[in-house]
């Protein structure tokens, strides 16, 4: 149905005497459906969290250990991370362990350690 | 009809309330749900806290949210998932109907007809039966040829999954041990395309034939295969059982069983 027919139509808002456009040209667009049309689609991808769309890969940095996950984990991290450690054996990353105390004990996970030259590096690198 | 459109999971999950029947010509019997392709169960995002619609948790709320959601859905969903012994390899499976179907990965049950042992996480054990493989895909199927009501899950559908959506991936890596029972790893679908659903759910030999579940507790996919990455393993989706579903369950209803 025509927009010339729809505004012929008994009852229509022109027939109820609605505000028509008078003037010289054609009629103004009307932003308001582009604006409704923008709001939904944002809120859309609100809705799914996503900013990509919805089926293409995921970012690596929001895979489940992720930098973008991890962040979550800020406020808990940060008071912990200088107390984790790396341990070598013979120069060979095998496991990581945390500082228990000031006297330096670490908990870490026994069948790793092998018999070696074993090293603990610091978070700061010492 | 006691099959795969089954009413209740344990646990009281919301199972299938109908389902569309496949039946041959002159078939009378419905091979105890055999012939019933499963229906998915509902999901409503609503049900879900915020944290698992966001592109990533942004707070230790999210997580405390994200970690009460995986234990009750742990502490629902992990008495169907079971250990499958078939001769001497060994692989995981997941129970979805009452009186015992076991979605698996094809690779695990090798051929049809094969004697299965399955485990439960509480050490029960039972028998059962490779049913099917999958032609085009890894998926499979076992019957528990044992009677009982067995702790079963719905199954879902990928019709409102997205990559980046929150997953967990349940199995006995390595084979049945009581004293560890089986193993839970979260983590996030990383692509979602026909045919193919990959996760960065860290899964290890054993594991395949176990489950991959939404966060609705609904079974949306299959262990099928590792990656050389630990991060970018594949699943089978669950829509590759049900567009193969007559011809996974075909050999047992032209045997006649």
């Amino acid at each position: 149905m025509s927009l010339e027919r729809i505004l012929k139509e008994p009852g229509s808002e022109r027939e109820r005497g609605a505000p028509r456009w008078v003037g010289p040209g054609p009629a103004p667009i009307r932003p308001w459906p582009f604006v409704i049309a923008l709001f939904l689609g944002l809120a859309l991808q609100i809705a799914h969290g996503q900013d990509t769309p919805l089926n293409s890969p995921l970012p690596r940095t929001r895979f489940r250990s992720g930098d973008e996950t991890l962040r979550a984990f800020a406020s808990v991290s940060h008071m912990t991370r200088h107390s984790i450690v790396k341990l070598h054996v013979d120069g060979e990353t095998v496991a990581l362990g945390m500082v228990m105390d000031v006297n330096g004990l670490v908990l870490t996970k026994a069948s790793e350690i092998k018999k070696g030259k074993l090293t603990c590096w610091l978070a700061s690198d010492k | 009809m006691a099959g795969l459109a089954a009413g209740v999971a344990h646990g009281g999950e919301p199972s299938a309330p109908s389902a569309k029947v496949l039946r041959p010509k002159g078939e009378q019997a419905d091979h105890a749900g055999l012939a019933t392709v499963p229906k998915p169960a509902p999901a409503n995002r609503k049900e879900l806290a915020t944290a698992f619609s966001k592109a990533s948790p942004s707070s230790l709320t999210d997580l405390r949210n994200m970690e009460k959601r995986v234990k009750d859905l742990v502490r629902r969903l992990s008495p169907a998932v079971v250990d499958v012994q078939v001769g001497n390899g060994s692989g995981s499976g997941v129970v979805i109907t009452e009186d015992g179907l076991v979605l698996t990965a094809g690779h695990v049950c090798g051929r049809t007809g094969r004697e299965v042992r399955l485990t439960f996480p509480d050490g029960k054990t039972a028998k059962g039966k490779t049913v099917g493989i999958g032609r085009d895909n890894d998926a499979g199927l076992i019957r528990i040829t044992d009677k009982g009501a067995w702790p079963h899950v719905a199954v879902g559908d990928l019709e409102q999954t997205h990559s980046g959506d929150w997953v967990l991936a349940m199995g006995h890596p390595g084979g049945f041990d009581l004293k560890r029972s089986l193993v839970v790893r979260l983590g996030r679908i990383i692509r979602l395309e026909d045919g193919a659903l990959r996760t960065d759910c860290t899964i290890s030999p054993g594991d395949s034939g176990g489950p991959l579940f939404d966060m609705y507790g609904r079974v949306i996919g299959i262990h099928s295969f590792i990656s050389g990455s630990l991060t970018a393993n594949f699943h089978v989706p669950i829509t590759g059982f049900y567009d193969d579903w007559e011809e996974l369950v075909k050999v047992r209803l032209d045997q006649g069983e």
